[in-house]
């Protein structure tokens, strides 16, 4: 490559990544994809059934064609009763796990359950730490993995705050397992709601579009007051996410954290991440200049020294000549 | 820590003062009780607050209806309701139009407000939290409802209504999922008959004001005095987006036992305990 082509694309690859910068810094919101599906989660109304986490292993251990979507098939008497505590987690075999717990807010003997799984977030965390883009958010709602292209690093499970991706460490060709709000079963026509949803018989789990789910929360805080804290949860945490909750108990009693602030993850990054390309760019034509630039010097230097010896010889010769 | 002074002698004559009145008092009482045990026939019934439309029985609605006796025995203390301390009317702050003494609350707003404490409205509303209550009530707001006015607001005169005894099946059989479980047997008058004494007392009457308004707690939306259509009449699939707030059949029939039994401390069956309900088929 010829010097001055070198130089032109570096400067345009500046330039790039300063307008790339400039856009990130001022002002960058995404609101979501409109019309995404999201399930509203009423914790006043689920009764620890366990119905949910039989329906997700029902739909995702049977007639599924992808391994990184495959569930092992359970046995339907080890959802029982005497599996919920506070703090089981999802673990490779399942996308979803009811967890219960006795809040302090409730005199700490009255049980009150929560269903944990991927949050769908509408700018994911995971999806923005994967470097293969294995992690998809779609326009549907869901965020979906493609083991395809999965290396195994397993930044997704440090990225996400809510703990929700996990890792087939126990196979010889790991992948990562997280809920996909049955978003292949839905495609394909095997149901027309994430299975969980379908199962619930209180409908605890509610399924629609989130601007409707968000509208629902608050008709159902405001229908009683009192009843429900007027909070729901994921409207904006982590920049708004497509599961929501909604309880009768403080979220952090029922394992919900409420540190995790209003901004989406990869906008924390974003700034950061945006500068590599400019010092990736910039600094070798900056440091690349410099070096040139001295090496011209010693060269003018050294030739300025012949010349100045070459002409002081031929002075002395000339002398010497006379 | 607390210093322990010895009592002076001032003291004494204090506390004997205080003994002596305090036994005059209850001998007063006493005998101002054996005086009232005549007028107990007649309770002191306190018309209150402004007659909308004009006197009793000339408009819509009535002035309230105000038993003080019986509040005065249920509630304990006078604090309750006279919350300044002092015995003055309640119009005396809080006018009709709001005024600064009375915190610019209206009259109406002290009477019904239900977040209030000291309010009609307010009191009753934590008097429906009460486990024999909340089955029905949880799913009630707060607040006074329309059709509601006349439980207070009645004209004395008016005839009592008839005391009703609505038909009613000793049980009922759900058998929606009959295919694949034994249909359910409900135990529709048991759970009428446990209403029923649950809600005997005095002021459940006062407010229950149709002889059906107990089975509006399940049969909701339905009108008093109406044969109550079957649930999945109204509820079928979940989900419809003309109408959000309407759980599926599925979801009717377990919010409906399990929310109510959850509210009113029934532990058995366990919500979790399928087959007490749906008994695997034979």
């Amino acid at each position: 490559m010829k010097r001055r082509n070198f130089l032109g694309l570096a400067g345009a690859a500046t330039a790039t990544a300063l307008a790339g910068k400039a856009q990130a810094a001022g002002g960058h919101s995404f609101d979501g994809y409109p019309n995404s599906y999201g399930v509203l989660f009423d914790a006043s109304r689920c009764i620890g059934c366990r119905q949910c986490e039989m329906g997700c292993n029902k739909i995702n251990s049977e007639n599924v064609t992808e391994p990184w979507t495959t569930l092992p098939k359970k046995d339907p008497k080890a959802f029982d009763e005497k599996g919920l505590n506070a703090t089981a987690r999802t673990d490779a075999s399942m996308y979803t796990l009811v967890n219960k717990y006795e809040p302090q807010a409730l005199g700490g003997k009255t049980p009150v359950f929560k269903k944990a799984q991927c949050m769908h977030c509408k700018e994911p965390a995971c999806a923005s730490a994967c470097f293969v883009k294995a992690f998809t958010k779609t326009p549907e709602g869901a965020v979906t993995y493609n083991g395809s292209v999965c290396v195994g690093c397993r930044y997704c499970m440090v990225a996400c705050p809510w703990d929700v991706p996990t890792y087939e460490f126990n196979k010889l060709i790991p992948y990562v397992q997280k809920c996909h709000m049955c978003h292949p079963h839905i495609k394909s026509g095997k149901t027309t709601m994430p299975a969980c949803v379908k199962a619930c018989p209180m409908e605890a789990l509610t399924w629609g579009k989130r601007e409707d789910l968000i509208k629902e929360a608050w008709a159902r805080i405001s229908s009683v007051p009192g009843r429900y804290l007027p909070h729901v949860y994921g409207e904006r945490e982590m920049g708004g996410t497509n599961w929501m909750y909604i309880s009768n108990v403080p979220f952090a009693q029922i394992g919900l954290r409420e540190d995790l602030g209003k901004t989406p993850a990869p906008e924390m990054t974003s700034g950061a991440l945006g500068l590599v390309p400019l010092v990736a760019c910039l600094w070798p034509v900056l440091l690349g200049g410099i070096w040139q630039i001295t090496k011209w010097k010693d060269e003018r230097a050294e030739e300025d020294k012949q010349k100045a010896v070459a002409e002081a010889i031929a002075q002395e010769r000339a002398k010497a000549g006379k | 820590m607390v210093k322990r002074v010895s009592r002076s002698r001032w003291g004494r004559v204090f506390c004997l003062t205080l003994t002596l009145s305090l036994a005059a008092a209850l001998l007063g009482a006493f005998s101002a009780g054996e005086g009232g045990q005549a007028k107990a026939q007649q309770p002191q019934m306190v018309l209150s607050g402004t007659a909308i439309g004009g006197k009793p029985g000339q408009g819509p609605l009535s002035k309230a209806v105000f038993n003080h006796q019986k509040h005065e025995a249920a509630v304990g203390n006078c604090e309750s309701c006279h919350h300044t301390g002092s015995m003055d009317a309640c119009s005396s702050c809080h006018t009709s139009q709001g005024s600064p003494e009375g915190g610019n609350i209206q009259l109406s707003e002290a009477m019904h407000s239900a977040q209030a404490k000291a309010s009609c409205v307010g009191c009753h509303y934590q008097e429906t939290k009460k486990k024999q209550c909340a089955g029905c009530h949880q799913f009630i707001a707060a607040g006074p409802k329309e059709g509601s006015c006349v439980a207070c607001h009645k004209d004395p005169k008016a005839p009592a209504p008839a005391a009703a005894k609505p038909a009613q099946p000793e049980v009922v059989t759900i058998g929606s999922i009959s295919k694949d479980y034994q249909a359910c047997e409900f135990n529709h008058s048991s759970h009428v008959e446990m209403l029923q004494d649950y809600a005997k007392g005095a002021l459940a009457k006062g407010f229950h004001t149709q002889p059906d308004t107990l089975c509006q707690g399940c049969h909701h939306h339905t009108p008093a005095g109406v044969t109550p259509p079957k649930c999945g009449t109204c509820h079928g699939k979940a989900f419809q987006k003309e109408d959000p707030r309407r759980p599926g059949l599925m979801a009717a029939y377990h919010i409906q036992c399990n929310q109510c039994h959850k509210a009113m401390g029934v532990d058995s069956p366990k919500a979790t305990d399928c087959k007490t309900c749906h008994a695997p088929k034979k």
